[in-house]
């Protein structure tokens, strides 16, 4: 008697477990391969026929990671509805990052909850692409407007994929006050600014505020290749370690001269003291508190100048390189696109041509502050006037790169990035290294 | 014959109702994890329907990352620190406030409530304490006339492993004293006594007494410790690099930057498998030690 009842609370037991493993196992991915490509999906889906025009109300969802534009993005959606009363919009817009991603992720693999959304300009970007997540944006009205270089840097394969909101450069900011002070102008290239940071030393003005606790190397290296030999070098640069091409770093002429910039950078010391650890907000507080008198930082600052660094009477220059002063450096900012396999598909295409119009372009640029994508577009706001002078000068904004294999080599560059920048190692040793590296990781054979 | 059946299965009943329970822990909680060690030989960017069976690729790939070393050394040192000084300090702090009298409730209170602040605040708040430029710490060695002290606090490996786990140790403290307090009480007052009478003075006692009984309740107190030091992601997140890898990020830091590259969800997961098998060795070992002691005293 008690064995079959010892026996009986085993099969019990093992039946309840297995059928929680039964139920955690519905739902997943089955891991069956799915022949069809990338490409194929996103054709699919810009070729089937746009949904007939809505009789009644629909919602479309829109995600966004840029928390910040809420109050802007409110008002244009309230246009737009207001323009179109068959269309609602949801707006959803998630301060974490990390976390939007992992929803945006979850929803495009299930194919629910998710018709428009902004994405970082990064590998996500050609990823989402690759795996036919995004729809064609091509023929939308708002590409006669958009600017080539913005095109450029969403179109993959020859189609545009997504509207560039903007671009954020990341130059120096510097205190005029304190310039007029210690009697030194605009540096005119590197050695001018060396020089000038010098006499601001020595009136106690510190170094240039530099958050490399949070950045590291990243930033600044960024700046000087792009700046050095523009996107299309460093986009080869970068394909070239992805695809395991690279295998000699000093042959890229202009990359070798950013490396070489950045150790100058060290040996000069124009960077404010202990810059390995001073965050964002430090490097912020430095330059408001005055004791940095120029600071490195990205110009979406000049929609929160009144809150980071009251009462400071700023102005901007590019970071000169060893080679190269004037041309500044720019990261994109979000690119908003439409799932391709959205059920509402012309009504998400319509919303993202709404917000591309000059005249929307004007009203987002002028709350958030940034470089504009659209032509014919008034910016109106502090600060435009010095970033329109930029633009003249000359920006080159870093591409989007199409690879695949970061998680093999990214953290490698950045290692080789801070060690030169920030703890003075020696370029041709440290190339020598990440080349080692990269030779171990095989990435020849890694496609 | 029915109330014997009924009798004979009442165990069935207790099943019945830990199952709802027990399923949504092992759907939401359990299974999660033990999927990393089926993901860890797949290369998946995440998004793709399509996952690529690499076999032990994404573990070759993660030993010759060089940033793995550094990583598993920065959780060595975190974990020895954390054990060391923070058990060392819990254990003396609880025999002195082993006695329920006002002051020492009072200073129970005082190290417990650290505790309700969440985790990132006070990492927070303590970056900003030992930022080298305008943080209080260095501001208040300056005006005091220590400038020779003033120091980049996060700036070398070793020294800002400390700084973290002092940050760490400061905000737990009052949990570690909690459960050696609750081992403190399983002493019998009966040893003391015959101790006193025997003319022990306190060292003698504690050492005699004290902490001879209160092992097995330091093991388990350990086992806690070296989790938490291993698995330690805020502290260090917080107060180092949010952009990208740091030199003094442990391993669940490192899993994390890793995942964040966002090509290949089989690398983070090969991070997880390698915590997941040091922390069960641990484990085993934890466990082994503390039978044995039990055994000694029985």
């Amino acid at each position: 008697m008690i064995m079959k009842k010892s026996k009986l609370i085993s099969v019990l037991s093992l039946i309840v477990f297995a059928f929680l493993f039964v139920v955690a196992g519905c739902g997943g991915n089955t891991g069956a391969a799915d022949k069809t490509t990338g490409q194929d999906q996103t054709t699919q889906a810009a070729t089937t026929q746009a949904t007939t025009v809505a009789q009644e109300p629909v919602t479309i969802n829109f995600t966004t990671f840029r928390a910040d534009d809420e109050a802007v993005m409110k008002k244009l959606i309230e246009k737009f509805e207001s323009e179109n009363p068959l269309i609602k919009i949801n707006y959803d817009p998630q301060k974490d990052s990390g976390a939007y991603y992992q929803t945006l992720k979850a929803n495009v693999l299930t194919g629910e909850g998710v018709d428009v959304f902004d994405i970082h300009p990064s590998v996500d970007y050609a990823s989402f692409i690759r795996e036919g997540y995004m729809a064609d944006l091509s023929a939308l009205d708002f590409n006669g407007n958009y600017m080539d270089g913005a095109k450029t840097l969403t179109t993959i394969d020859g189609k545009n994929y997504g509207y560039l909101n903007g671009v954020n450069m990341i130059l120096c900011f510097y205190n005029k006050e304190i310039f007029k002070e210690v009697g030194v102008d605009v540096p005119k290239d590197f050695n001018d600014l060396v020089s000038i940071v010098g006499k601001l030393k020595e009136k106690n003005y510190g170094g240039i505020a530099y958050c490399g606790g949070d950045v590291k190397g990243v930033w600044m290296a960024a700046a000087m290749m792009n700046e050095e030999g523009g996107p299309e070098n460093y986009n080869k640069y970068v394909t070239d370690i992805d695809t395991g091409v690279m295998t000699n770093i000093k042959d890229n002429a202009a990359i070798y001269s950013a490396m070489k910039t950045l150790s100058e950078i060290n040996k000069s010391k124009i960077l404010y003291d202990n810059s390995a650890s001073v965050k964002y907000d430090q490097s912020l507080a430095l330059f408001a508190q005055k004791k940095a008198a120029i600071m490195m930082m990205g110009t979406w600052v000049f929609g929160t100048s009144e809150t980071d660094f009251p009462g400071i009477d700023y102005g901007i220059f590019a970071f000169p390189t060893l080679n190269k002063s004037n041309v500044a450096y720019a990261e994109p900012a979000q690119i908003t696109c439409v799932f391709s396999k959205s059920k509402y598909l012309e009504q998400a295409q319509k919303f993202v041509n709404f917000l591309a119009t000059p005249e929307n372009t004007s009203i987002y640029i002028g709350a958030a502050k940034m470089t504009t994508t659209i032509k014919g577009v008034n910016a109106d706001f502090k600060g435009s006037e010095m970033l329109s002078e930029q633009m003249e000068k000359g920006v080159n904004v870093l591409p989007i790169v199409n690879v695949k294999n970061t998680d093999l080599w990214q953290t490698a560059t950045f290692t080789l990035y801070e060690n030169i920048l920030l703890k003075g190692a020696d370029v041709d040793k440290e190339i020598a290294s990440l080349e080692e590296i990269l030779k171990k990781a095989d990435l020849k054979n890694k496609q | 014959m029915r109330r014997s059946f009924l009798h004979e299965y009442r165990y069935l009943k207790f099943l019945l109702f830990i199952v709802p329970a027990f399923g949504t822990w092992f759907i939401f909680a359990l299974w999660p994890n033990l999927e990393i060690f089926y993901l860890a030989f797949y290369k998946w960017n995440g998004i793709s329907k399509v996952k690529t069976f690499v076999g032990f690729d994404n573990f070759n790939n993660l030993f010759l990352d060089p940033s793995l070393p550094k990583a598993i050394l920065n959780t060595a040192f975190y974990v020895l620190f954390l054990f060391m000084i923070q058990n060392i300090i819990a254990v003396l702090l609880a025999v002195i406030l082993k006695r329920n009298t006002g002051s020492n409730n009072f200073f129970r209170t005082l190290f417990f409530s650290p505790l309700v602040l969440s985790t990132v605040m006070v990492a927070m708040t303590w970056g900003y304490m030992y930022d080298p430029n305008l943080g209080v710490i260095n501001n208040v060695l300056g005006s005091i006339g220590l400038k020779s002290l003033q120091v980049d606090w996060l700036g070398a490996s070793g020294r800002a492993i400390l700084c973290i786990v002092l940050v760490h140790i400061w905000h737990n403290m009052g949990y570690a004293i909690t459960l050696i307090l609750a081992g403190l009480q399983t002493i019998p007052d009966t040893l003391y006594e015959a101790a006193d009478v025997e003319g022990s003075n306190r060292v003698n006692t504690f050492f005699n007494i004290t902490l001879p009984l209160l092992l097995p309740t330091l093991l388990r107190v350990s086992l806690l410790t070296i989790i938490g030091g291993a698995l330690a992601f805020d502290y260090v997140y917080t107060l180092g690099g949010s952009m990208t890898v740091s030199e003094f990020d442990t391993l669940a830091v490192y899993m994390f930057r890793v995942m964040n590259y966002g090509v290949n969800v089989g690398r983070p997961s090969t991070v997880g498998v390698l915590i997941a098998c040091i922390i069960f060795i641990v484990f085993l070992m934890q466990f082994v030690l503390t039978k044995k002691v039990e055994d000694s005293y029985n």
